[in-house]
């Protein structure tokens, strides 16, 4: 009886002060807001992560828009602090299935004689060769170690380019990481400490 | 260790730094792509909240309508002597030979609320 009597009056206050229920169509607008804001806050980074797993701007942007019009499908109603891990899964599976679809082509590609030592999709060896020296001025500089850095994270092995760019790019914590991943927190330490090894015998000259 | 420790956050936040630089110069095609693919997806989220009301109004209407039938045929099964009885009741009615009883309506409504054993 005392309980029922502490309790009433903290419910009638809660329920006074609780904001007005909302109507459906209010309901929508304001997922559509918190989906743009959300998309729009991880876009690039996205990007980027699709651009350098994939090295080609065409494709990452068509992974990035599949990525996007995925999550929204199917997972729009679903929490909003469930969205990174999810977005971030489903970009990695599109990554995937574009660097199959790749390797399928480009088994068939070696078939035909006149193709044979064609291939659009490698980067230019020219363009991509590690300069030299340093650059004339900090921009270019700039632009070589980022180029550098992302040559490197690109020739990881695809577990360990993931697992570095969802901790460091898109900076998830490593449960986030794991769930994006769709493998233990273990694993995500393990291949997150691989690419950091990798990285540094590989771009040493940069970071000294 | 510490040394391999210390390298690895060096790394690190070079790398975020350089990432996240290159993350805001992405030129202005492909900003204007990621806009337009965002905007795409809101629109498909909407799209596919609607098509989910649709989808779930569609059964609850009709499962609505099935309950609505079944409770019609279920009261009309359970009553069909008072249908029967208004049927009888209608045909003596409108029963031409039957408008004497009609003319003296008044009458035999008295002798219905009299005690039989005081009649005669």
């Amino acid at each position: 009886m005392t309980n029922a009597s502490a309790t009433l009056p903290a419910a009638l206050a809660a329920l006074l002060t609780q904001e007005p229920a909302r109507t459906p169509k209010e309901a929508v607008l304001d997922q559509s807001r918190e989906l743009e804001r959300f998309l729009a806050s991880v876009e690039r980074r996205a990007f980027k992560v699709a651009e350098i797993a994939v090295r080609n701007v065409d494709d990452a942007l068509d992974i990035v828009q599949d990525a996007m019009l995925q999550l929204a499908r199917r997972y729009a109603g679903r929490p909003s602090d469930e969205w990174t891990p999810l977005f971030y899964r489903i970009l990695n599976n599109r990554i995937r299935d574009c660097q199959r679809r790749r390797t399928v082509r480009s088994r068939v590609m070696a078939w035909l004689p006149m193709r044979a030592h064609e291939d659009e999709e490698l980067p230019d060896p020219i363009e991509t060769a590690p300069s030299g020296g340093p650059g004339p001025g900090e921009q270019l500089q700039a632009e070589e170690a980022i180029r550098a850095l992302e040559r490197a994270v690109g020739d990881l092995p695809q577990r360990q380019q993931q697992a570095f760019l969802l901790r460091n790019l898109e900076g998830l914590d490593v449960a986030s990481a794991a769930s994006a991943m769709g493998c233990s927190q273990g694993s995500v330490k393990t291949h997150y400490f691989r690419a950091l090894q990798a990285l540094r015998e590989r771009l040493g000259d940069f970071w000294s | 260790m510490s040394t391999d420790n210390n390298d690895n956050e060096i790394l690190e936040r070079r790398a975020r730094e350089l990432l996240e630089e290159s993350t805001d110069r992405l030129d202005a095609g492909v900003r204007s792509r990621l806009t337009r693919a965002r905007f795409a997806a809101v629109e498909e989220a909407r799209r596919a909240r609607h098509s989910i009301a649709w989808r779930t109004l569609i059964p609850a209407g009709a499962l609505a309508a099935a309950a609505v039938l079944a409770v019609v045929l279920w009261t009309g099964q359970s009553s069909p002597p008072a249908v029967q009885g208004s049927l009888d009741d209608l045909e003596i009615v409108a029963d031409g030979e039957n408008f004497e009883l009609l003319e003296n309506l008044d009458f035999y409504e008295w002798v219905s609320t009299q005690d039989p054993t005081d009649i005669g």
